[in-house]
C-alpha cells in the first residue's frame, strides 16, 4: 500500500471516475448555490470582503469587526480571498459566498488528488472515492461552512511528497500547513521519528527540517507583528482544548486524556523505531483521531482526520464500513443539533442549531450520540492500529535485522557481492562483517606456512561467530579490519547492528551456530579456471602479490578448500557459480574479463520456485534462462545475457515490490550477473519477509 | 457496451481470436514511455536533439513501411532505430541501434499491464472450454515476450504472429492459421480487436466472425462500418455478455 507509482511527483489525477465525480459534485454545487452557511454569513464573508489592507486583521477590528470572524493567517487569505472578492464584486454577499465555496471545492479537489496519489495503484481510487462521497466533508464544507480543507490539503500534499522522497517540498508543504493551522503540527513529531528511525532516510532530516522551519517562519512569523493578527489568530481559545477531556482517577487526581493519548502514541512510535510510510500515516491519523475524540472539537476539525479515515476504510471489509458509518452518522447528527447550519436561498432558515427547534434533539439524545461517536471512534482507532501498524508486513518483518551470510573460497566474488548488496540496501542501513578481519595472524607470520587461511584453525572463528550473533540479535560488534595491502590487522572498529546485516567470509557458513541464524545463506562457487584467472588479476594487480606466490598458494590451499570451504555449499540456500561461456574470456590475465562472456549458474535449495523470476527475466529484458532439476531435486538455473542496471531495477519492481521499503532511497543496481545476484538475493529475502509476516 | 447486432450473440462462441496490442493492454502509453527512453538515450549517446530524433524516427518509419509493406519486419524497432540514426547523419551504428531498441522495449515492457477484466475474461473462456488464439502483427520474439510478461501464455491456447504468416492483418492468413491450429472450428468465431479494418473486417470476411470492437473510454455511437457487432471499453462488459450466453 501507499506507493506512489513512478517518480513524477504527486499525481494530478483525482482517482475518480466520471459517475463518482458527478455524484460528489452535484450535492456540493447544489449546496454552494442554495445554502448559505451561517459561518460564511456572519464571519468569513464580512472579513474577506473587508477593505483591502496590509494588515487586514487590525483593519477589520478597527472597523468594529467580530474578533472571531477569521481566526486564520496569511495563507488562508491567499487561499480564499481571490474568489470571494471576485464573487463579491459580481454578486454582493451572495456572490462572495459562492466564490468562497468554490475555493473550498478547489481545495477539496486538490485534497482528493493527493489522497489518490498516496493510496497509489492499489487503494488510491477507492480512498479518493471514499472521501469524495462521504457526507462528512459535504456537511463541513457546504452546510456548516468551514474552511479547514485548505490546511488539510497542504498537509496531505506534504505527505504525498514525503512518500516519493521529495523532502524539501514536503517540508515546505507541511510548514505551510502548520503556518496556516497550528493543529497541523500534530503530524510533525511523527514525521521526524520516521526520518530518524530509518537510517536510509536520515540524510533527508536536515533538508526537511530547514524547509519546514523556513515555511513556518515565512508564512507565520512576520504577521505576529500585527496586533489584530495576534488578537484574532493567536488569541483563539483552541489551545485550552488540549486539557478539555480529563478522567478522574481519585477524588483529587485527574488526568488529561489528550496529552496522555499523544504521549502514548509518540512513545509507541519511538519504540517501533523503524516506521514505513503506511505506519507513519496511521500514527498521524490516530493522533488526529485522538484530537477529535478528546477535545470539544469544532466541526471543521474532522476535516483533518478525513483523509486518514478515507484511506483506512477504502477497500476494506464490512466491519470497517459499519464502524465508519456509525461514526459519520453520530458526528453529523451531533453537529446538526449543536452547531450552526445554513439558511436556504429558497426555503426555511436552518442556520440555528436544530436542538433549539425540537425537544427530540434534547434530553438524552446528545449524550447517546456522543457515546456512539466516542465508541465508534475508539473502534476505528483500534482498527487503524491493527491494520495500519500491528498487522503491517513491514512491521512484522522488521522487528529484527535481516542477515545475509556469504561464504566461498578466496577470489570467488564475495566482496563484489557484498559491495553490490550494500549499494542496494544503502551503507546507512547495512552492517558489514568480513571474515578476513578474523585471520589469526598477520600475513608475515610464519604460522601461515603450517596452517592456511582456509583452515578454521587459522581464524578466530569463535569471535567471528559471536560478532555475527551480536549483529543478528540487534547489538553492535567490535572487529578489527584486515588491510590486504599491508597484510596486517588494524584497530578495533565498532560495527552497529542495522536493518541488514551482511556477513561474508571463508567460513561464514561453517559453524551451524551462525549458519542457522542467517536468513539467506549464499555460497559463492566459481569455475576453477575462472577463479584462478580472477584471483591472479586481483592479488597481483590490486593487492600487489607476486604471481608465482599466488599460484603456489592456490595449490597449497587445495586440500583445505575441499575439506573446509566446499562443504559449506551444503548449508546454502543459494549457490552462485560463475563460469566463462568461452575459454577466450580468461585467456589473457592482462585484460579485464568481458562480462558478456560469463554466464551464471544458480542452484537453489530443494523446494524453491523460481518460475516467476524466470519468466520475467526472459520477457522483460530478454535474458536467456534455462531451468533444470539436479539429481537430488534441487533447482538449477542457467542465466546468460547482459541485462542493464535499469533492466534489473525493472525486474525488481515487478518481482519483489514488497521489498521496496528495505532498499536504499536510490538503490544502485548493477548490470549483468552481479545485478542478477542482487535480484536473486532480494528474491530470497522477500520470501523471508513473507514468512516472518505470516508466522507473526 | 453497445451491442449493434443482438442476433450475433445468441450462442457462445466456439473459439475466440484476440488481437494483442491496444486490445489487451494500452499500447499508446507503453509506446510513449518507450519512445521517451529511446529519445533520452539518443541524446545521451549521439547528442541528438529530441525534435531531430522524432523527425528522423518518423521519416525512418515511413521509409521502412513503404519499402517492406505489411510485413512483421515493417514494425521492427531495431530497423527503425538503425535507420533513424542513419537519417540523422551518422553511418550505421549497430551498437547504438541495439541499445536504443533495448531501452525502448525494456521501458515499454516495464509499463505494460493488462486492461482491467481482460485476464478474468480469458479465465472465463478457459473454464468454459472455449479455445483462444492471439492473432497479432509484429515479430514473434517481441510479441512472445509481451505474452509471457502479461501471463497470457497460461490462459491462451494458440499464438499467431504476422512473422509466422508472412503478412500483417488485414491479410486473412493470420486468422486462417489460427483456426487451423484449433484443428478447425464448428460454430461461431468471435474476433476481438481495436482496429476495424485489420482485426474485425478481415475476420468477418475470412470466417464470418462475430466482431467486438475494443475502444478506449466510453463506447461511442455506432461506427459506420457494418462489420462491427458490438463495441466495448471494459472487459467486464464482455464477461457479462459471455456469462449471459451461457445461461440462455
Amino acid at each position: 500500500m501507499y506507493k506512489a507509482s513512478g517518480t513524477v511527483g504527486v499525481k494530478s489525477r483525482l482517482g475518480l471516475g466520471s459517475p463518482t465525480l458527478v455524484a460528489g459534485l452535484v450535492p456540493r454545487l447544489v449546496l454552494a448555490l442554495l445554502a448559505i452557511p451561517r459561518t460564511h454569513e456572519i464571519w468569513f464573508v464580512p472579513f474577506l470582503r473587508s477593505k483591502a489592507a496590509i494588515d487586514p486583521w487590525t483593519s477589520f477590528l478597527s472597523a468594529g469587526g467580530d474578533p472571531a470572524a477569521f481566526p486564520y493567517g496569511f495563507l488562508f487569505l491567499v487561499a480564499y480571498q481571490p474568489t470571494t472578492w471576485f464573487g463579491g464584486t459580481l454578486g454582493g454577499n451572495y456572490g462572495a459566498h459562492v466564490g468562497l465555496t468554490l475555493s473550498v471545492l478547489l481545495w477539496e479537489l486538490m485534497l482528493v488528488g493527493a489522497i489518490a496519489a498516496i493510496g497509489g495503484d492499489r487503494r488510491g481510487d477507492a480512498a479518493a472515492k471514499m472521501y469524495w462521497l462521504s457526507p462528512i466533508p459535504i456537511y463541513v464544507g457546504y452546510w456548516h461552512g468551514q474552511l479547514d480543507v485548505f490546511p488539510t490539503a497542504l498537509m496531505v500534499l506534504g505527505f504525498a511528497a514525503a512518500q516519493i522522497q521529495a523532502w524539501r517540498r514536503s517540508g515546505m508543504l507541511l510548514g505551510a500547513a502548520t503556518a496556516a493551522k497550528l493543529s497541523m503540527a500534530v503530524s510533525l513529531p511523527f514525521v521526524m521519528l520516521y526520518l530518524l528511525g530509518r537510517r536510509r532516510l536520515q540524510i533527508f532530516g536536515p533538508r526537511f527540517a530547514i524547509c519546514l522551519a523556513t515555511a513556518i517562519f515565512l508564512f507565520a512569523a512576520p504577521f505576529t507583528l500585527f496586533p489584530g493578527y495576534r488578537e484574532m489568530v493567536l488569541g483563539t481559545p483552541e489551545m485550552q482544548n488540549i486539557f478539555a477531556a480529563k478522567a478522574a482517577i481519585t477524588e483529587k487526581l485527574e488526568i488529561y486524556l489528550l496529552p496522555l493519548a499523544f504521549l502514548g502514541l509518540f512513545y509507541w512510535a519511538w519504540r517501533i523505531r523503524r516506521l514505513n510510510f503506511e505506519m507513519l500515516w496511521t500514527l498521524v491519523g490516530l493522533a488526529f483521531l485522538a484530537l477529535l475524540l478528546f477535545t470539544t472539537a469544532a466541526p471543521g476539525w474532522i476535516m483533518w482526520l478525513m483523509p486518514f479515515i478515507a484511506m483506512h476504510v477504502a477497500d476494506r471489509g464490512f466491519m470497517h464500513r459499519v464502524v465508519y458509518w456509525a461514526f459519520a452518522a453520530a458526528f453529523i447528527a451531533i453537529q446538526l443539533t449543536q452547531a450552526t447550519g445554513a439558511h436556504l436561498v429558497v426555503g426555511p432558515d436552518l442556520s440555528a442549531p436544530l436542538a433549539g427547534m425540537s425537544p427530540l434533539f434534547r434530553g438524552r439524545a446528545l449524550p447517546i450520540l456522543e457515546t456512539l461517536l466516542l465508541s465508534a471512534g475508539l473502534a476505528m482507532g483500534l482498527q487503524m492500529a491493527f491494520s495500519g501498524i500491528l498487522y503491517q508486513p513491514f512491521y512484522l518483518a522488521s522487528r529484527s535485522p535481516f542477515a545475509i551470510g556469504v561464504a566461498g573460497d578466496s577470489g570467488t566474488g564475495k566482496d563484489t557481492l557484498m559491495d553490490a548488496l550494500q549499494d542496494l540496501f544503502g551503507r546507512h542501513a547495512s552492517s558489514r562483517l568480513s571474515g578476513d578481519d578474523y585471520h589469526l595472524w598477520d600475513r608475515q607470520n610464519p604460522m601461515w606456512q603450517a596452517v592456511t587461511h582456509l583452515h578454521p584453525k587459522g581464524n578466530e572463528v569463535d569471535v567471528f561467530n559471536q560478532n555475527v550473533l551480536a549483529l543478528v540479535d540487534g547489538h553492535g560488534a567490535a572487529s578489527r579490519h584486515y588491510d590486504h595491502s599491508s597484510g596486517r590487522a588494524g584497530l578495533v572498529d565498532n560495527i552497529p547492528s542495522r536493518e541488514i546485516v551482511l556477513v561474508s567470509g571463508l567460513h561464514a557458513l561453517w559453524s551451524p551456530i551462525i549458519a542457522d541464524r542467517f536468513h539467506v545463506r549464499v555460497f559463492m562457487h566459481m569455475d576453477e579456471d575462472l577463479r584462478r584467472f580472477l584471483k591472479l588479476r586481483r592479488d597481483v594487480a590490486v593487492r600487489g602479490y607476486p604471481p608465482e606466490k599466488v599460484l603456489t598458494a592456490i595449490e597449497r590451499r587445495q586440500s583445505d578448500r575441499e575439506r573446509f570451504i566446499l562443504p559449506q555449499a551444503d548449508n546454502a540456500d543459494v549457490i552462485f557459480r560463475l563460469e566463462p561461456r568461452h575459454a577466450s574470456a580468461i585467456s589473457d590475465i592482462r585484460r579485464p574479463i568481458d562480462t558478456a562472456l560469463l554466464r551464471l549458474i544458480v542452484i537453489f535449495r530443494r523446494g524453491k520456485n523460481f518460475d516467476e523470476a524466470t519468466r520475467l527475466m526472459m520477457a522483460l529484458c530478454g535474458v536467456y534462462v534455462t531451468e533444470s532439476s539436479l539429481g537430488d531435486g534441487r533447482l538449477q538455473v542457467l542465466i546468460e545475457g547482459e541485462p542493464t542496471a535499469d533492466d534489473i531495477a525493472a525486474l525488481a519492481r515487478r518481482l519483489v515490490p514488497g521489498m521496496a521499503d528495505f532498499l536504499a532511497v536510490e538503490p544502485k543496481w548493477h548490470p549483468a550477473m552481479t545485478g542478477i545476484m542482487q535480484l536473486i538475493i532480494l528474491h530470497e529475502l522477500d520470501s523471508v519477509r513473507r514468512k516472518r509476516a505470516f508466522v507473526s | 457496451m453497445i451491442v449493434l447486432r443482438p442476433e450475433a450473440f445468441l450462442e457462445r462462441p466456439s473459439c475466440v481470436l484476440l488481437d494483442l496490442d491496444n486490445t489487451l493492454y494500452d499500447y499508446a502509453e507503453c509506446n510513449k514511455a518507450g519512445m521517451t527512453a529511446a529519445r533520452q538515450l539518443a541524446q545521451q549517446l549521439l547528442n541528438l536533439a529530441p525534435d531531430d530524433f522524432d523527425q528522423c524516427f518518423r521519416d525512418a518509419r515511413t521509409e521502412l513501411k513503404n519499402r517492406l509493406g505489411a510485413t512483421a519486419s515493417s514494425h521492427s524497432r531495431l530497423l527503425y532505430f538503425q535507420r533513424t540514426v542513419e537519417r540523422a547523419g551518422f553511418t550505421s551504428q549497430p551498437a547504438v541501434a541495439l541499445q536504443l531498441e533495448h531501452a525502448f522495449w525494456r521501458t515499454f515492457m516495464d509499463r505494460i499491464t493488462l486492461f482491467a477484466g481482460a485476464l478474468d475474461f480469458l479465465h472465463d473462456l478457459r473454464i468454459a472450454g472455449v479455445p483462444v488464439a492471439i492473432v497479432t502483427d509484429l515479430t514473434a520474439q517481441i510479441q512472445l515476450r509481451k505474452i509471457v510478461l502479461l501471463g497470457l501464455d497460461r490462459v491462451v491456447d494458440w499464438i499467431v504472429t504476422s512473422e509466422e504468416t508472412g503478412a500483417d492483418k488485414p491479410d486473412p492468413r493470420g486468422f486462417e492459421l489460427a483456426v487451423a491450429k484449433f484443428g478447425g472450428v464448428e460454430g461461431k468465431v468471435w474476433a476481438i480487436g481495436d482496429n476495424i479494418a485489420c482485426d474485425l473486417e478481415s475476420a468477418r470476411k475470412a470466417m464470418d466472425a462475430t466482431t467486438l470492437l475494443k475502444v478506449t473510454g466510453k463506447p461511442a455511437a455506432p461506427p459506420t462500418a457494418e462489420c462491427v457487432d458490438a463495441i466495448f471499453s471494459n472487459f467486464s462488459d464482455v464477461r457479462r455478455l459471455f456469462a449471459k450466453l451461457g445461461t440462455e
